[in-house]
């Protein structure tokens, strides 16, 4: 099964989780997706995702001067991103737990 | 700057306005902030990256972006106006507006006719003034006057040119012309000259000289006439024109004893 379909879903839960370890930037999320094997997503998506979860209020956002080319804009996760994580979180353990009885013998 | 960083420079540009070109229709702030983004984006990624490799066509990446971003295709003109930057639009609307304005003065400087009949009138020795105009009597080597005063009555200065009497009319004289606001009977002093007649000022125009005969052969009791305006040739910035002034009654010109066909028809 395509892994980019499956993780559409699941992107800003995933996205949300990286910002929340610490503050950080676009690059620098997608490059903790592909390491943590989420790849495939698409920076897009990210960034697309960023900017929904921005809008929503559970990130927020701030320009930093970079020394190698324009300046990053940095995240940090918000009190209401920490509950959607935690809501978020809950949900995808329900989900998972149905699937792996549904798909494991 | 080398050939390869400006070859990768180009590359994120081209690559770049295509995405903005693709989100043309978002509004100017939120696309400038996507577009910031993926030129930071752009920046970090390793040298030699693929970028359509690695990111998929402009097209592509546009399209992700919004479907994620779950920003909807906007139609309309509040969506066009408001996709333009600001700034743009105020240079637009300035832009307008001093095209506007200046086609609106060039219309009015077309339009622009100051000059009316002032308040006096003379007409050759021997006129007979009727209800329904003016009769001047042709008297074949006799002296000859015709004028009238003109007046600007708007608000700017005018220079006068002369008064373009059409050559078949039955005299030969020449244009005289009072000094600005003449004061009581002076009339028309002094050879014309052009010159600038300010608001509010009046000046006394004639023409001096000797009826004699057009070039036509006119028979005893023939006439012509009907004419009711003097014309004034002026300039207004650049603009040059004939003022149409009207008379205060149209005349016509009778010829009791005819026009003899032995003399010099040569009209000056």
């Amino acid at each position: 099964m395509d892994q980019t379909q499956l993780l559409k879903g699941v992107l800003e839960l995933a996205v949300l989780a990286v910002i929340a370890q610490k503050e950080t930037y676009g690059y620098e999320i997608l490059s903790t997706l592909e390491a943590a094997g989420l790849d495939g997503v698409g920076d897009a998506s990210v960034y697309g995702t960023l900017r929904r979860l921005e809008q929503a209020g559970h990130v927020t956002s701030r320009l930093e001067a970079s020394d190698s080319g324009p300046a990053r804009k940095y995240y940090a996760v918000t009190p209401a991103g920490r509950a959607q994580l935690v809501s978020g979180t809950a949900t995808w353990e329900r989900v998972r737990s149905s699937l792996d009885a549904l798909v494991q013998p | 700057m080398n050939a390869e960083v400006y070859v990768r420079r180009v590359e994120f540009e081209v690559y770049i306005r295509r995405v903005e070109l693709e989100l043309r229709d978002l509004p100017w702030k939120q696309r400038h902030d996507l577009v910031a983004e993926l030129r930071g984006h752009l920046a970090e990624l390793p040298v030699g990256t693929d970028l359509p490799a690695k990111l998929g066509p402009p097209e592509q990446y546009a399209a992700d972006l919004r479907s994620a971003a779950g920003l909807e295709r906007r139609r309309g003109p509040i969506a066009f106006l408001r996709a333009r930057r600001p700034r743009n639009l105020i240079l637009i609307v300035v832009l307008l507006t001093l095209i506007g304005l200046a086609i609106g003065a060039v219309v009015w400087i077309d339009r622009y006719q100051p000059l009316a009949f002032g308040n006096a009138y003379q007409a050759p020795l021997g006129a007979d003034f009727g209800f329904k105009g003016d009769t001047f009597v042709f008297h074949e080597g006799r002296p000859f006057i015709f004028g009238m005063e003109i007046a600007n009555t708007r608000r700017f200065t005018v220079r006068v040119l002369g008064v373009p009497l059409e050559s078949y009319f039955p005299w030969r004289a020449r244009l005289f012309m009072s000094v600005p606001n003449y004061t009581g009977a002076t009339m028309a002093s002094v050879p014309f000259h052009s010159f600038d007649l300010k608001p509010g000022e009046r000046v006394f125009l004639a023409y001096k000289g000797v009826w004699t005969c057009p070039a036509g052969i006119i028979s005893p009791g023939g006439g012509f006439g009907g004419e009711d305006y003097f014309p004034v040739r002026y300039s207004f910035l650049w603009r040059t024109a004939t003022a149409h002034v009207r008379l205060p009654e149209p005349f016509e010109i009778v010829f009791p004893k005819g026009c003899s066909p032995h003399k010099d028809r040569t009209h000056p």
